[in-house]
């Protein structure tokens, strides 16, 4: 039994003893801190593609806790989707700790910078294991680690609108939790297991007696998950919370938190919940139409916005539910197309957020309308943000163009044109609220007024870093989109 | 029939609840949404397996391993530990995290403030 | 708020109340209670010196500090004796299998690494009582 075989749960393991020890070290050592953090993401990246590689060559690979084969104990689930999904949230986190590294300084306090390392690692660490778990009450536990990290990330910052956006997400989200939890006691009660496998089996049965329970758990689940990802009409908490944020923490939450509350319901409706229900009620049928609206609203929302972050929190609206198209098309190619969004959404908004800090950092300016000619003064970071918007608006050449083109395409497959209109149209609304602000940026005559910091070489690399692989998106989408698609294809 | 005097104990309901009592619309409307999620769960909970019934779903191999084979394999004579702490470990360490992530988050927060 | 009725109580029971605690967390494996149970009574009894005194005599019983190590130590605890179940040969959290020392079924020493997970734990909750209930109430400093 080789060394190999544990790296499922060490990935999550390795951030928790992070978590764990960076108080200490921050007391006693306080120069280790930062390090200890970075060298755990890339130990749980490296163990990642370790394990991504070897589940190519050999298959879909279980791990049981403790030994305990289900349905007594745990078990994490490592096949190519899943792991694909935890490479991205390990290196866009890695991604943005670096840029953390130096933007931190000037939003918070430094006394509180060390716990800001315990709940960043602890996201993280939470984040991997509600990817790789496969066990329903497992996934509310880490859910629940997921919720507090992510809201206190948000209050950290010395801010009175922080508090109150994070108290508004503190409260939605337990009420997610709750109804989560909720919904898994009454799958247990009809079936006996929380192993997805097991629950997948156990339901075709149980739903001839009990399908009122059944039908009651899958909407709590929508409702749990969609208040958790930002589904259209539960998306309240959103804009006040990534807005108000400090800028690192702006980009994990609207960059990975949200999107993996998207791929936990796509467990659900594809590995939990069988054939027989999804067919009995229109479940999928609800949430398409929900992200529908969503793609439509979150970005008329966001036009209306005169705060850049929260313009681009309102956008994450628009932008999650594409994932949500994906999930709900049911068919091979939307998925192809819903995962790849993840990926792509997830580097381009983090960057816009990065840009987003950046501006902060070094103008002090967060209105929109006082950003003409600043791509004179800052060209790096509005250079960044131009390539973003292309990748948000779907401009050939920029990953966003690849995941439409499959959601697109799935439409066109399952005979629905109307979707197709509908993405057609939510990406012309997003070009209306994205090149004003480039235009302007590079071509208004009036010179920029206000002071500027130098941008910190780190935060230059880092948006240089986002950049670049947007573009290698838009070009080189090939090896993901096969790999998308042989994972795609198990479900159908 | 009953349809209709259902309807109709609604309608003077509302009538009542609006101009006598003088409940504002916004409210009433989320009384009534309250309501309905009410009727709906409990008629979900009326339809759940009998408690303690053994023909229930849950009484499965699931529970017969850990009540039988529990103290042998866990060596601990207190079932809920040998659950908690041997076959679901892994959730116990989750609620710990949580017991702490939840005290790292009301430190950082009073300290920053 | 010095009130004499309270001091001498909590004096005389507090010290049972220790000895309460310490035996659920012990006697996890055998009795009802456990780790949670136990961390939560033997905390109690600190804060409810902390209470019927005043804080100085509160944080004299157990530090400030000490409180924030032992409650990170607590969770390392835990982490690591998953680490050495896979370090024994067994899976991650593994316990017979792992080959932690079963004992026998009943007595004190024994469930192998159960024992040692429930002592870890009880000193987390009872440490992370007495640090939430001092950050609570002292606000910043």
């Amino acid at each position: 039994m080789g060394f190999t075989v544990h790296f499922p749960v060490l990935i999550v393991v390795v951030m928790f003893f992070t978590a764990f020890i960076s108080p200490l070290l921050y007391r006693w050592a306080r120069k280790l801190a930062a390090p200890a953090v970075l060298s755990a993401l890339v130990a749980a990246l490296v163990m990642a593609a370790a394990l991504l590689i070897q589940v190519q060559q050999t298959g879909t690979y279980y791990y049981h806790m403790g030994g305990w084969p289900p349905p007594w104990g745990i078990e994490f689930k490592a096949d190519p989707l899943r792991l694909y999904i935890l490479l991205v949230v390990i290196s866009v986190s890695l991604w943005i700790f670096i840029y953390a590294l130096r933007d931190l300084g000037h939003e918070l306090k430094t006394r509180v910078i060390g716990w800001y390392y315990t709940l960043y690692s602890v996201l993280v660490g939470s984040m991997a294991g509600i990817v790789l778990t496969n066990d329903l009450f497992n996934l509310f536990v880490l859910m629940e680690i997921c919720a507090i990290s992510a809201c206190a990330i948000i209050s950290i910052k010395e801010d009175r609108e922080c508090l109150e956006a994070s108290f508004k997400y503190l409260i939605l989200s337990a009420m997610g939790t709750g109804c989560f939890l909720l919904g898994v006691v009454m799958l247990y009660m009809a079936t006996g297991y929380l192993n997805y496998g097991y629950l997948y089996q156990a339901l075709v049965e149980a739903f001839n007696f009990y399908p009122l329970n059944i039908f009651t758990a899958a909407a709590l689940f929508i409702v749990a998950f969609g208040t958790k990802a930002a589904l259209f009409p539960l998306h309240v908490w959103l804009p006040d919370a990534h807005a108000s944020a400090p800028s690192p923490s702006s980009a994990m939450l609207s960059g990975l938190v949200i999107k993996i509350y998207a791929f936990a319901l796509f467990l659900m409706f594809y590995e939990v919940f069988p054939r027989v229900v999804l067919e009995a009620i229109p479940l999928s049928e609800i949430v398409l139409w929900l992200a529908a609206l969503g793609s439509m609203f979150g970005s008329i929302y966001a036009m209306l916005q005169t705060d850049l972050k929260k313009m681009l929190a309102y956008s994450s609206i628009g932008q999650i539910a594409y994932i949500f198209m994906g999930i709900g098309f049911h068919h091979s190619l939307a998925l192809v197309g819903g995962f790849y969004h993840i990926m792509v959404h997830a580097v381009t908004k983090a960057m816009l957020f990065m840009v987003a800090g950046v501006i902060i950092y070094s103008t002090g300016v967060r209105k929109i309308d006082q950003l003409a000619g600043i791509g004179r003064v800052l060209p790096v970071t509005m250079v960044a943000f131009t390539i973003g918007s292309a990748s948000m608006v779907g401009i050939p050449g920029t990953g966003g163009l690849i995941s439409k083109w499959y959601l697109a395409l799935s439409a066109l497959e399952i005979g629905r044109p109307i979707f197709v209109l509908v993405i057609l149209a939510s990406s012309l609304l997003n070009a209306i609220y994205y090149m004003p602000i480039v235009i302007n940026a590079f071509m208004h005559q009036d010179e920029f007024k206000k002071e500027v910091k130098p941008v910190p070489p780190v935060m230059q690399f880092c948006m240089v870093v986002g950049m670049v692989f947007i573009i290698i998106f838009g070009f080189f989408s090939k090896p993901v989109v096969t790999l998308l698609e042989q994972a795609a294809a198990l479900f159908f | 029939m009953l349809y209709a005097l259902a309807a109709l104990f609604i309608i003077i309901l509302t009538f009542f609840l609006r101009f006598i009592v003088g409940v504002d619309s916004r409210t009433l409307v989320t009384l009534y949404l309250l309501g309905f999620i009410i009727f709906l769960l409990s008629f979900t909970v009326a339809e759940m397996p009998t408690f303690g019934s053994l023909d229930n779903p849950t009484f499965n191999e699931v529970p017969r391993r850990y009540l039988e084979q529990g103290v042998e394999e866990t060596g601990a004579v207190n079932i809920v530990s040998s659950v908690i702490i041997d076959y679901r470990a892994f959730d116990t360490l989750g609620e710990a995290t949580v017991l702490f992530v939840a005290i790292a988050a009301v430190v950082a927060t009073l300290r920053s403030h | 708020m010095e009130d004499q009725i309270a001091r001498i109580t909590s004096r005389l029971v507090v010290p049972f109340i220790q000895v309460y605690g310490i035996y659920i967390i012990l006697h996890g494996h055998l009795s009802p209670g456990g780790s949670f149970s136990g961390g939560a009574i033997f905390g109690a009894s600190l804060v409810l010196v902390a209470l019927s005194f005043n804080l100085e005599a509160g944080s004299k019983q157990i530090p400030h500090n000490t409180a924030s190590i032992l409650e990170s130590g607590g969770a390392l605890g835990y982490i690591i004796t998953g680490l050495v179940a896979i370090a024994m040969g067994g899976y991650y959290l593994s316990n017979k299998a792992a080959g932690f020392p079963m004992g026998e079924a009943g007595s004190l020493f024994s469930a192998g690494a159960i024992f040692i997970i429930t002592i870890f734990v009880g000193i987390k909750v009872a440490s992370t009582i007495v640090t939430l209930f001092y950050y609570i109430i002292e606000g910043e400093k």
